[in-house]
């Protein structure tokens, strides 16, 4: 049977104390990697929203609303709550109330 | 033996007694019902019993304001439904000590640290700053109240005859909700408090090792190592909480789970993980325990929230595409892996992350085939989420149409949301609705996809084409978590439809879900995606890409689902059902 996703975890992992470069080349690896990290975090991100129109104003609705873009499931995003109320209670009071009155 | 055969674990496939609490299938399930069952001791057996009343009369005052006013939604009607949506058993004084213990990092724009610590002085000086916003924008609420309830008694006084009037008392009860929703923000950041997540997160720390712990115990594994270990994935999390919550990387949709692979995978490809961390990755332990727990955020009554189009759009497209996706990556793109494609192709076709975890955990896909199927959704939600709502507003689509259409093929619910409030209110009501339709549907992705492996792709791949499999084979290779997945949903479907839509909200959604298995479920996530990073290789990693069959996969998909949602969309909003879409 094919394991998922323990199998493959510890064979694969890099192995520290084996793998080249020595511990100054993997520490520099690290430290270009983060650099690089924030690089992108604090100037081209960032950059790319104040140049970009469509993105700018996508921006800006997000920190409105507050909204989470990256929330995994509904129960993660409060707007759902809203959007359910809204849709739920107009099918049940006012197309239910629109139906009678004919 | 060869690396390949290495990595494959023998099983003789025989079921016993001892795997109730020797195998991490079991120990998921069991770990996850108990949080179930203490969240339904705490927020639903006992929920405070006002809340019946407050729900019984806002429904009154909601039938009533429905039959005398069938043109727009009063302010009476309105504030009835606020009321409702405002009872949350979270609240309660136990609710907030759960909510204690599984606090995350929270949002910060430059500085780190103001993810896990504010101090007292701070937020007192930021109080001050936010003072005189506040009392402007609870003076603008004051006056957009008052014109609304004039333009409201004049349409009225017209008997709701004359459509100028209407339109009027429509447009400023708009604008009160609007002045509402900036006066609350505004009081909101006018009203912060210290933040210290130190003590919080000490106890997280602690709670966690022996909550998987007493697993690790029981199947034979070394606990203290294991705790070691635990801290050091531990860390990794919340890092990847906090990057997760940064306010660029917030907007991009770049959320905990998306930073915990790259953090792990940073420390793996660089300084190597340390051999303390290695045996807490437990990446199948966490990711199935987080599965049960969202199993209990899998409510089927969810389905009818929109009534009919809703059903049609996210139950009837949804697997269409999940199937014929999955037909054209194994026919025309020939996929080497159909784990890969069917992990892409629930993640596109059902609810982005969500999807592709379950799915992956079904059907047995390899790590990197996750990680890669994270990857692609990311990139496309970020490009859709900015893309859609400019196209809808450019060609003048109906919110309504357009807010389905987002909901049902924009990956990530976050982003749907985000994209629908791009264009109005409606428009994000209707995507957000769709999409948490839609999400229910990973349930029974999640059971057909293990079904389909058990019997049909693990058969063909050991050699036993033309063989009928026994109940007893198919049983022995089922993965378990699956069946507590769904019994959690079952049962806290049954749960939630015995309470009603509104006490539901209140007692399940906004407690049990909201206050628990929700935060729980993420830990449990972020937990199984540092291990992932922090067990992967790049170079193994760019393997899956070869020849880009997996974008390829995705884009035709993609491109697929965004036409029939949109056509079963139209159809159903437009007409088949115009009369939902008149007055949602």
């Amino acid at each position: 049977m094919l394991n998922a996703f323990s199998v493959h975890a510890q064979p694969s992992c890099p192995d520290s104390p084996l793998s080249p470069p020595g511990r100054p080349g993997r520490l520099l690896r690290l430290c270009l990697a983060l650099g690089a990290l924030t690089f992108v975090m604090y100037v081209l991100a960032p950059l790319a929203i104040a140049l970009l129109p469509p993105l700018r104003d996508y921006d800006r609705v997000v920190r409105e609303t507050g909204i989470m873009p990256g929330a995994l499931y509904y129960s993660d995003v409060p707007q759902t709550v809203d959007g359910e109320f809204n849709n739920r209670d107009a099918i049940r009071f006012r197309v239910r109330a629109a139906e009678k009155s004919r | 033996m060869s690396q390949e055969q290495q990595d494959i674990v023998v099983d003789d496939g025989r079921a016993r007694w001892s795997d109730l609490w020797k195998k991490e299938d079991y120990w998921a399930i069991w770990l996850g019902f108990v949080v179930i069952l203490f969240g339904y001791i705490v927020f639903i057996a006992q929920g405070p019993a006002s809340f019946r009343e407050t729900v019984d009369k806002s429904n009154r005052i909601m039938a009533a304001e429905s039959a005398k006013n069938e043109v727009f939604k009063s302010i009476e009607y309105l504030t009835a439904q606020d009321a409702k949506k405002k009872l949350r058993s979270r609240d309660s004084a136990a609710g907030k000590s759960v909510s204690w213990f599984l606090t995350r990092p929270g949002r910060w724009s430059s500085n780190p640290a103001d993810s896990f610590f504010v101090s007292g002085d701070t937020v007192a000086a930021a109080n001050e700053k936010a003072k005189p916003a506040a009392a402007e924008a609870k003076g603008k609420l004051e006056a957009a109240l008052k014109e609304a309830t004039a333009a409201q008694q004049a349409a009225d006084g017209a008997g709701l005859k004359n459509a100028e009037l209407n339109a009027d008392a429509e447009a400023k009860i708009a604008a009160w909700r609007k002045a509402q929703g900036a006066s609350s923000k505004a009081a909101g950041a006018a009203s912060k408090k210290p933040v210290n997540l130190i003590p919080s997160l000490l106890s997280a720390l602690a709670v966690g090792i022996v909550f998987f712990g007493i697993g690790i115990c029981c199947m034979g594994e070394n606990v203290v190592k294991f705790a070691l270990g635990f801290v050091g994935v531990f860390v990794a999390a919340v890092l990847a909480f906090m990057m997760g919550a940064q306010s660029t990387m917030h907007t991009y949709g770049i959320g905990s789970e998306a930073w915990a692979i790259i953090i792990g995978m940073l420390v793996a490809n660089t300084v190597g993980t340390p051999n303390f961390i290695k045996p807490a990755l437990k990446t199948e332990f966490y990711i199935k325990t987080g599965l049960v727990c969202l199993g209990a955020e899998v409510l089927m009554d969810k389905i009818v929230a929109i009534g009919g189009p809703g059903i049609f759009v996210a139950w009837v497209v949804t697997p269409i595409v999940l199937v014929l996706t999955f037909i054209f990556g194994q026919k025309v793109l020939k996929m080497p892996s159909k784990t890969l494609n069917i992990t892409i192709s629930a993640d596109m076709s059902v609810c982005g992350t969500s999807a592709a975890i379950a799915t992956a955990a079904a059907c047995r896909a390899k790590k990197e085939e996750l990680t890669l199927a994270l990857g692609l959704s990311l990139v496309f939600t970020a490009i859709m989420m900015v893309a859609m709502p400019a196209f809808i507003k450019a060609v003048g689509m109906p919110d309504v149409l357009g807010g389905a259409w987002i909901g049902g093929t924009v990956d990530s619910t976050g982003a749907v949301a985000a994209a629908g409030a791009f264009i109005s209110d409606t428009a994000m009501y209707v995507a957000a609705t769709i999409k948490m339709i839609q999400n229910v549907l990973i349930g029974v992705t999640a059971f057909g996809v293990a079904l389909y492996w058990t019997t049909k792709v693990e058969p063909e791949e050991m050699g036993m084409t033309g063989r009928k499999v026994s109940i007893m084979e198919i049983w022995n290779r089922f993965p378990k978590f699956v069946i507590g997945f769904l019994t959690a949903s079952f049962f806290c479907s049954l749960v939630s439809g015995g309470l009603g839509t509104d006490m539901s909200n209140a007692l399940v959604g906004q407690g049990l879900v909201g206050g628990l298995t929700s935060p729980m479920r993420s830990w449990c996530f972020a937990l199984a995606f540092t291990s992932i990073g922090l067990s992967t290789n790049f170079r193994e990693l760019a393997v899956y890409f070869k020849g880009g069959k997996p974008v390829l996969l995705y884009v035709c998909g993609q491109t697929f689902n965004l036409i029939l949602t949109l056509a079963m969309a139209y159809v159903m909003f437009y007409k088949v059902f115009p009369e939902v879409t008149a007055k949602i």
